[in-house]
């Protein structure tokens, strides 16, 4: 590629840009988040059109108009979203767009071939893919192993992957360097764009940095060192990485103790102190996030308890709930129903049904009401004595014993709240079935029977302990940034100005009304603060860079006054000088008395910006380590190995 | 790694893999089985070949909406205007089986669904409407069209002054009621179109990028899958089954061009069936197989509460018990999973 130029409106993306790849070589293309890297790509790849310059393939000037011109002339892009169609099987993924059609006037795919080279591709990546499986079934390293095999389905020359390892865990980072290795002796050129400069050593063969659109050279890797690379790309040395400097904790700010949810994590404990930076380290799919979104109350947990000691002393439990927030909702309805008759108790002083008058339209809101509006005529067949309510209760206390029996920590409480719903269920069931049967119907049975389940079900309520949720936690003054920021943390569509209020919009309210005068001013403040990069407060947040975007999260939990923030991959897709300012103010915040707890991948993150760290190997907490005694190869060797 | 893994988890049942069996499939037809048994107790007249074959007779149109909703819905469709094209179908066919005869009349008549389907295609894949939208706004502009056609009235049956000629009407009648031998017509009308569709579905290029097409758009785009014809031929298609469908219930009905014809509970039912066989309601999952037993468990039950004395009121609400129960089966599963 040669000269190559390209301008937006507003904006000049590639300045002339040259770049070459030769075969059988790793070339690594380097760059901060909007330095021209993908538009670079997709100019490859034929989704964009260069302004001016030349791309050459094998010495011979080529255009490329539109994508499919593009992987007929063997280019494949691999992007950070995986581009696959989740229920098709392997194969049919791999062969999409081209399956093989047998001759005949039926045009049936030959779908044993397809099936056939599917595997022969597999074979020459070296990895075990079932080929019949769906792929949503597979991890998503497996996943970027089938785009890569597609990739060679295609018979592709040049391969582009995008970010290929941001969510890859060490060994599978290690399986896709094996599979990148292979390519390499096949021919294949491989341009390769990473945000993790240690793997430029690793795997690379020659490297190319991008900064601003313009082209500032391209090295072997040989020769090279990170920090030079890094000048390259920023334009400044980042002499002191991490700021980070010893402070004085305070008392304990979170306490967590014996969390366990079945098959994801196990006896998790940890406190977190007001000042302190922890980091929670290991490897994906270690249990990380989803400890952070367990603590936040996101999801439940099978066991333990979350307690947060600010504001008020009181103890909030996360309480085992039965599995099936579904029946609640059935058992809702079925007690409302049952419930009716009480209505009419109130509107009309008692009910009785034995001297109905069905002349007379009944009384609004009356059971008969209900029953003739809304059912379609009197209910006068639920089945006749006591028969029905023993069964249903019966029903219901078998289901307590196998209950009991099967998962013995099930408390009382929990089995008098199951044992209501199944009675209620079971008689909603005889209801219902008694639509269409024609028998006499004992209506003060449901009257007194409606009357008891919803006193049953307030008292069960009333002494439920609260379960911990999101809004309890946030309350509290916890604050999630979540690892996907993008769809958990914000609103993409949204402005600036609504992102950063959203999560407390009470604090605006001034005579019920939202006070946008100090909106305006009280988000000023924070963009300031935070130094968020944005033309305006009104502008949506999908136009900001990945790193202003983390930055809106974190405004909005700061306007939110929470003081105690668990980080989920901060940094991840983020520039260097974003991570920079992002690195800034956890300390700030630190400083400023709040905990901090930071979940990340990158261990000299982890080194460099926590006071003590934190480690987890498949969903146990297995070592909390000092700041001065972590190494990186300690850790590693906690994340990695069993003791 | 993950081949690792699926090796522990294989446990056979019956020398099958676990994993592989199709349990949303299994309990649909055990529910089918549940309820035919409760029916042959419950009533006297159920389980017999004649109420078998009137059932299916009678409601045949069902399965052709079915069909049509399926494809649409597998590619992450909606087709909201199923009802509508039953009803300018139905008139216009009339209209032009009165001039033309009875051939010409059904080949018009399917043309015309055609035609309506691959409006609503070209609204979704060139035009880029939400198929909710193209497909209500083809609703309106559907029945409008009929109304419009016939002055509101009903043409031909009860209403004075034109009819069609003694053996056209034969012949539309024979279309719905006719037998081929001991075989109704429907019945193989309804084989012929299953076993189309399911080839269609499984064994060619454009059934894989339907089922890509739902299951993920852009990829299937990046992957060089034409989305404006796909829509086209996808809504095309669907718009021909519900011509045929609208054919067909004239036929039963009256032989009559009846402008309200679609104006019911069809639409409705055909995306209750189709939901009930286990199609995935965001698309990328389904087909015609589990479709037709998504059909045969509505008209069946249906047909069961009828035989029972049950009236069309309670009806409704037990088939939308029964909606609600299969989506319920499948959120677990996905859930689960």
């Amino acid at each position: 590629m040669l000269k190559i130029d390209k301008s937006f409106p507003g904006v000049h993306a590639l300045k002339e840009v040259d770049f070459d790849l030769a075969e059988g070589e790793v070339h690594i293309l380097l760059g901060e988040n909007g330095a021209g890297k993908s538009t670079l790509i997709k100019i490859l790849a034929g989704i964009y059109h260069a302004d001016s310059g030349q791309i050459e393939i094998s010495e011979t000037p080529t255009v490329i108009p539109d994508a499919r011109t593009g992987r007929d002339l063997g280019i494949s892009v691999i992007y950070q979203e995986l581009n696959l169609v989740p229920d098709l099987s392997v194969a049919k993924n791999i062969f999409l767009g081209r399956e093989p059609v047998l001759p005949g006037v039926m045009r049936r795919v030959d779908w044993a071939r397809v099936e056939q080279e599917s595997r022969a591709i597999m074979e020459r990546l070296d990895v075990r893919i079932d080929v019949n499986a769906p792929v949503r079934s597979l991890s998503v390293a497996d996943q970027q192993m089938v785009e890569i095999a597609r990739a060679l389905a295609f018979d592709c020359k040049i391969l582009v992957m995008d970010e290929p390892t941001s969510s890859l865990s060490g060994h599978e980072i290690e399986e896709l360097f094996k599979a990148v290795t292979r390519l390499r002796e096949h021919g294949v050129g491989i341009i390769y764009i990473s945000h993790r400069l240690e793997e430029v050593h690793e795997i690379g063969d020659r490297v190319t940095v991008l900064r601003d659109g313009e082209y500032m050279g391209t090295w072997d890797v040989k020769d090279v060192e990170l920090d030079f690379l890094i000048t390259q790309m920023v334009g400044r040395t980042l002499d002191e990485k991490f700021p980070w400097t010893p402070r004085q904790h305070g008392e304990v700010a979170l306490r967590v103790r014996g969390l366990t949810r079945n098959g994801v994590f196990e006896d998790i404990n940890f406190d977190l102190h007001y000042g302190e930076i922890v980091g929670l380290s290991g490897l994906v799919g270690a249990g990380r996030t989803e400890v952070a979104r367990a603590v936040m109350g996101a999801d439940t947990v099978d066991s333990g308890t979350v307690e947060m000691t600010n504001a008020t002393k009181e103890k909030e439990e996360i309480q085992k709930l039965p599995h099936y927030p579904l029946w609640m909702a059935l058992v809702d309805v079925v007690v409302f129903m049952l419930a009716l008759p009480l209505f009419t108790v109130i509107f009309q002083g008692i009910y009785d049904p034995f001297t109905l008058n069905m002349n007379s339209p009944p009384p609004l809101f009356s059971a008969n009401w209900f029953y003739e509006w809304i059912l379609g005529g009197p209910l006068y067949n639920i089945p006749n004595g006591p028969t029905p309510y023993i069964v249903a209760a019966g029903l219901a206390l078998i289901r307590q014993v196998g209950l009991w029996f099967l998962e013995r920590q099930y408390s009382w409480r929990t089995l008098v709240i199951d044992f209501a719903s199944w009675y209620a269920l079971a008689i909603g069931a005889m209801v219902i079935t008694s639509l269409f049967t024609q028998n006499f119907v004992l209506e003060w049975v449901m009257i007194w029977g409606g009357i008891a389940m919803v006193a049953i079900r307030f008292l069960t309520i009333l002494t439920h302990e609260r379960k911990w949720t999101p809004t309890l936690a946030i309350r509290r003054g916890l604050g999630l940034l979540p690892e996907d920021r993008k769809t958990q943390g914000l609103t993409q569509v949204l402005s600036v100005a609504y992102n950063t209020t959203s999560a407390n919009i009470r604090r605006l309210i001034k005579r019920w009304l939202l006070n946008l005068t100090m909106e305006k001013d009280l988000v000023d403040e924070h963009i300031n603060q935070l130094k968020i990069m944005t033309p305006d407060q009104e502008t949506q947040i999908r136009f900001l860079s990945g790193g202003n975007q983390q930055k809106v999260v974190l405004a909005k939990w700061l306007f939110r006054r929470a003081n105690v923030l668990i980080f989920d991959e901060p940094t991840r897709g983020i520039d260097v000088g974003a991570k920079f300012e992002v690195h800034s103010q956890m300390l700030q915040l630190a400083e400023d008395g709040a905990a901090v707890m930071m979940i990340s991948s990158e261990l000299p993150e982890i080194l460099g910006m926590s006071d003590r760290i934190l480690v987890m190997r498949e969903g146990r907490l297995t070592a909390d380590i000092d700041r001065n005694e972590a190494t990186q190869e300690g850790i590693l060797r906690y994340a990695m190995t069993a003791d | 790694m993950s081949a690792a893994a699926s090796m522990e988890s294989e446990k056979l049942i019956l020398g099958y893999p676990v994993k592989d069996i199709p349990w949303e499939r299994l309990l649909l037809i055990s529910a089918f089985v549940v309820l035919m048994i409760f029916y042959t107790f419950a009533t006297e007249n159920f389980l017999t070949l004649e109420n078998f074959v009137n059932v299916v007779r009678r409601d045949a149109w069902l399965f052709f909406l079915a069909y049509a909703q399926t494809i649409v819905i597998v590619s992450a469709g909606f087709d909201l205007s199923q009802g509508s094209i039953m009803s300018v179908v139905s008139v216009m066919a009339w209209s032009a089986m009165l001039h033309f005869g009875f051939f010409f009349g059904f080949i018009i008549g399917l043309g015309i669904g055609l035609l309506c389907g691959v409006i609503n295609g070209f609204f979704v894949g060139v035009v880029r409407v939400y198929p909710f939208i193209a497909t209500l706004g083809m609703l309106f502009i559907g029945s409008g069209t009929a109304q419009l056609w016939t002055g509101g009235l009903q043409m031909g049956g009860a209403r004075e002054g034109a009819t069609l000629p003694k053996h056209v009407e034969e012949a539309y009648v024979f279309l719905a009621k006719g037998n081929l031998g001991p075989i109704p017509f429907t019945f193989i009308w309804i084989l012929i179109v299953l076993a189309t569709m399911w080839y269609l579905l499984k064994y060619t290029r454009f059934g894989t990028y339907v089922y890509a097409l739902g299951g993920n758009e852009q990829t299937a785009i990046s992957a060089g899958i034409n989305y404006p014809a796909m829509k086209i031929a996808i809504f095309g298609i669907g718009g021909l089954l519900c011509g045929f469908a609208g054919l067909l219930l004239s036929a039963s009905v009256s032989a009559a061009g009846e402008p309200r014809l679609g104006g019911g509970d069809q639409l409705l039912q055909s995306i209750g069936a189709t939901i009930i066989g286990g199609t995935h309601i965001f698309g990328g999952r389904g087909g015609v197989l589990g479709t037709t037993l998504g059909v045969f468990l509505i008209i069946f039950l249906v047909n069961g509460l009828n035989i029972m004395g049950i009236d069309t009121y309670r009806q409704q609400i037990i088939v939308g018990l029964v909606i609600l129960a299969s989506i319920w089966v499948s959120t677990l599963r996905e859930q689960k999973n």
